[in-house]
């Protein structure tokens, strides 16, 4: 397996592969620290929001003991935390079997051990996975018999697992700890299976573990014993969207717990965590019972200001790793050297124009050179009919159309060096060219709007736990598709008082169906939510951006997007339910005047996210 | 029809809330006979080896105070007390949800029984053992894990912390029914213990001497209480203790108890012990107080400490115990009960007494 993704990642340097098949070694070595790493490794209970590919796994493994310790050159016993990781996705807890059984008396319970075996096991497998750090010491096996009998196999007994046959045995070793959560694990499954198959109640008899009478007594003796380096637990749950609803509540019940001397929960969600409420129905909250990590675009977050940044070392590691020196990715990934001189061109008209207008005031070069962009997309795609089209190419665009999330980068970025060498026979490289990386970014663009929501249909139907509905998905559809065609209708119009449009707020109180509609726009990476100033002055409102990676689709400047558009609940439903009906006002009236025909407020704001 | 010996006023309400199948979640499973199966099965084959158990099992064996099927019924009474449980008015008695009060005795029944297998950790074994009775209870091991945590948070530590109930939820749901666990945890704490008399003590004994040294303070503090209830219209605890000349002239066997100098003791006062006693008994009223308010507080304990001539029975001293109550600004404002009755504390006081008896050593 790891050879594999070595040879992969020799043969393309942008191949994303799931941190969990990375080696320790490869983890620190395309690992580039995220302003919020500093954060994590501290001890408390945290979320990290992001979607998915933003690199929340990537820092999650990386702070696994094999990548801690190579990466601070230290010995395990020395480790400021133990991380402990466990993908809740490649885990069995959140099949459909385990939803059904959740209205079933007491399913609290049972999902707190199915969790609590879960976590533990993955914390021997994890322990013994570094058994060569800990079999430096000769004692081990001595304290793994004394915290096994002293502590493990008492406190497995209180909670009703038979431990009678491995005390008289003695048998303390790491395989057989491995083994009885193996086997508790088994006992739980056959169980839930035994119940899908059947209509009847009937009760669960196996032992039942939980977090204040096993979890934590363990880790306690673990540490006390010297098997954990006397520091405190991490447990590194990634993807816990995907826990079913009760597990949820259960988790969040532990997040409400003190208990981060002992043990901390780093839990990472792709914007679609299902509830903050625990299993009594309280509601945990930041910052008295955890805190929050949100780097899910680049409007929150640190990634504001460094994504840029973040990328260009991203890159620049992997170039290096996979032999190409020093590269600076601006030449990697060029720009179409003739469109940057027709915007150029464009930008010095517009200057002109400014400088001989007597009510423009001043206005800087760079301004200019933004304003011409959209203008250059008009004249190739508006009324001059060029046959020519707009180049999605250079690594500064590239950047802004991967959204915040890097592996929108790295993968058509992997697909844009494939067909490089294709296009080269083979040949060495030293760049991608403009047409490749703008074939790849319109690709990865009509995907976005097209399979992607055939995909997430598919996987309502098949899932009953999911939150979203078939009909909503349609509605975001029309949604975006509409907004889409609003911000382009925008950018075409030569009259439009303002061409770069990107992102809208609600004028009036959502109502519920609007905000599930949005909700899961946000979920699955149409949309990215942000704050703006209110129109009053008064507070602030949510601002949603449109993707940029939907910018080929609809003929948008990924670049440069100051303003947004104030839409009523009414119109953006209208949309939703109705969007033929409403991309014919907006043929018939233009993009300013079919807003007032909706009817309804049309109102610009300056926002500036560059 | 089941019918209990002995039937506490909470059993009585039991039996007739057990009537309204749906506010149970097995609809079809009648409550109350299971509850009295497995009443009868502790009473028969588990209450009677308890104190044995806890006698030859415990790290520290020796002859400790009763753990019998009494003091289990009489916990119940005390929870009964607490949720002014009436038997003459059943229907308009909804201080706890049917289902609540299934959970409550079941929980109290089994509070103590880790004992059989010795002191050590016996809080943290009724999981083990309803598990062992489950068919008796349901067989859901679920449910029964749920009632066990209630149980557990009777005393000990979970994880360190004193504070066992707050581990637990505020409430749990069974099926479609929500039980407020904390609060039932904290009615089984508190009725535990108040759950003190002198019935506990091995009176014949200790008249004898022949009880174990370090277990004498334990029976004579059980002995010298003449009565504890609690009144649910004054909220209060109201506690007797009369002692002897006998009693309080002399120090009890104990185990050996480690000093705030790092010292170690074996025998102690037993005003000073009950003193002890009074401020955990206080604390204890604070802690469940947090969980139970809404329902119930027990808002003050309010001890006598009577001294009676070991002969004639005739009162010689009536020590002036303040109620035990939250009053004015809540900072440290009271020194502990045995520095503000230092004049009772200790073999000075013993020493005004000394001279009156004519035992023998005990145990010291």
């Amino acid at each position: 397996m790891e050879s594999n993704i070595i040879s992969e990642l020799k043969v393309n340097p942008f191949s994303v592969k799931t941190p969990e098949n990375l080696s320790s070694e490869e983890l620190v070595d395309l690992f580039v620290p995220y302003p919020e790493y500093d954060n994590l490794q501290l001890s408390g209970h945290q979320f990290l929001h992001g979607h998915r590919g933003s690199g929340k796994s990537m820092m999650l493994k990386m702070m696994t003991p094999g990548a801690q310790c190579l990466a601070r050159g230290c010995p395990l016993q020395d480790l400021p935390f133990y991380g402990a990781y466990l993908s809740i996705k490649a885990t069995e807890v959140n099949s459909a079997e385990y939803s059904r059984i959740e209205s079933e008396p007491s399913g609290f319970i049972l999902s707190e051990h199915v969790l609590v075996t879960k976590i533990l096991s993955s914390l021997f497998v994890s322990i013994s996975a570094h058994h060569t750090f800990f079999s430096a010491n000769s004692e081990l096996n001595t304290k793994l018999s004394n915290f096994a009998l002293s502590v493990l196999y008492k406190r497995l007994e209180y909670v009703g697992w038979d431990a009678k046959k491995h005390i008289a045995e003695n048998n303390t070793s790491l395989s057989a700890i491995i083994d009885i959560f193996d086997s508790l694990q088994a006992e739980t499954v056959g169980y839930i299976k035994r119940r899908a198959f059947s209509k009847d109640y009937f009760p669960y008899s196996g032992s039942l573990l939980g977090f204040q009478d096993v979890l934590l007594p363990v880790i306690r003796a673990l540490r006390d014993n010297q098997i954990l380096p006397d520091c405190p637990v991490f447990f590194l749950l990634d993807d816990a969207d995907n826990l079913t609803l009760q597990q949820t509540k259960v988790l969040n019940t532990w997040v409400s717990y003190r208990s981060t001397d002992v043990v901390s929960l780093k839990i990472s969600t792709q914007m679609g965590y299902k509830t903050f409420t625990t299993s009594s129905g309280i509601k945990i909250e930041a910052p008295h019972d955890y805190s929050e990590i949100n780097f899910t675009s680049v409007y929150t977050g640190s990634l504001k200001e460094n994504y840029p940044k973040l990328v260009e070392q991203i890159v620049k590691k992997r170039l290096r790793r996979f032999g190409f020196g020093d590269v600076n990715p601006t030449d990697f990934f060029p720009v179409d050297i003739d469109q940057e001189n027709d915007i150029r061109a464009i930008s010095e008209e517009i200057k002109e124009r400014w400088t001989s207008s007597t009510t423009g005031g001043y206005r800087a070069g760079d301004d200019a050179y933004r304003f011409a962009r959209p203008e250059y997309i008009r004249r190739l795609s508006g009324t001059s009919k060029q046959g020519a089209r707009y180049k999605y190419a250079g690594f500064e665009q590239l950047v802004h159309i991967s959204s915040g999330i890097i592996r929108f980068f790295l993968e058509p970025a992997a697909r844009m060096f494939a067909d490089q060498i294709k296009a080269n026979n083979g040949k060495t490289i030293s760049f991608i060219s403009a047409s490749i990386q703008d074939d790849e970014i319109r690709q990865q663009s009509d995907e976005l709007l097209i399979s992607k929501f055939d995909e997430i249909k598919g996987d309502a139907q098949n899932d009953p736990d999911i939150s979203s509905n078939l009909g909503n998905i349609e509605k975001l559809k029309n949604l975006i598709q509409g907004i889409g065609s609003l911000f382009q209708a925008h950018i075409m119009d030569e009259r439009a008082s303002q061409r770069r449009v990107f992102s809208f707020v609600i004028s009036d109180h959502p109502p519920k169906d609007l905000e599930e509609i949005l909700k899961m726009g946000v979920k699955f990476g149409y949309l990215y939510e942000d704050a703006t100033g209110n129109k009053t002055g008064m507070g602030r409102t949510k601002l949603y951006v449109l993707s940029r990676r939907l910018a080929p689709a609809f003929r948008l400047d990924p670049m440069g997007f100051s303003n947004y558009l104030s839409l009523k609940s009414s119109f953006l439903l209208e949309v939703s339910e109705n969007p033929s009906k409403f991309v014919n006002r907006l043929r018939k009236y233009g993009p300013e005047k079919v807003l007032i025909e909706s009817p309804q407020m049309s109102l610009l704001g300056e926002i500036d996210h560059e | 029809m089941t019918e209990l010996n002995t039937m506490q006023a909470l059993e009585v309400i039991l039996k007739e809330k057990c009537k309204e199948a749906t506010k149970f979640p097995r609809m079809h499973n009648d409550y109350f006979i299971q509850y009295c199966s497995f009443l009868n099965k502790l009473r028969v084959d588990i209450y009677p080896q308890i104190d044995t158990g806890l006698g030859v099992n415990s790290k520290n064996p020796g002859y400790y105070t009763a753990h019998n099927a009494e003091h289990f019924d009489e916990v119940v009474r005390y929870a009964g007390d607490l949720l002014n449980a009436n038997i003459e008015d059943i229907a308009n008695w909804k201080i706890l949800q049917p289902y609540e009060l299934y959970i409550l005795l079941v929980a109290i029944r089994i509070h103590d029984v880790g004992n059989i297998h010795g002191r050590d950790d016996h809080e943290k074994k009724c999981f083990q053992f309803l598990r062992e009775h489950s068919e008796l209870l349901g067989g859901d091991t679920s449910e029964l894990k749920i009632i066990a945590r209630i149980a557990e948070a009777h005393g000990g530590k979970v994880n360190g912390s004193r504070d066992t109930i707050g581990t637990l939820n505020t409430n749990d749901l069974v099926g479609t029914i929500r039980i407020r666990s904390r609060l039932l945890a904290a009615i089984v704490r508190f009725a535990d213990e108040i759950c003190e008399n002198s019935g506990r003590a091995a009176k014949y004994l200790l008249k004898h001497g022949n009880l174990p040294a370090h277990n004498l303070i334990y029976h004579k503090y059980a002995a010298s209480i003449l009565g504890s209830v609690y009144g649910s219209d004054d909220k209060r605890v109201n506690i007797q203790f009369v002692l002897t000349t006998d009693d309080v002239s002399q120090s009890w066997g104990c185990e050996d108890r480690k000093q705030e100098d790092g010292s170690f003791i074996n025998s102690v006062y037993l005003i000073d012990e009950i003193l002890d006693r009074l401020e955990k008994m206080d604390r204890e009223r604070k802690y469940c107080n947090i969980h139970t308010r809404g329902t119930y507080a027990v808002e003050s304990i309010r001890a006598s400490i009577e001294i009676v001539d070991a002969k004639t029975h005739e009162t010689l001293e009536k020590i002036p115990v303040p109620e035990l109550m939250d009053e004015g600004y809540p900072e440290n404002v009271h020194s502990s009960l045995k520095v503000q009755l230092k004049a009772y504390c200790g073999s000075d006081y013993a020493a005004k007494y000394i001279t009156t008896i004519s035992g023998e050593s005990n145990g010291k």
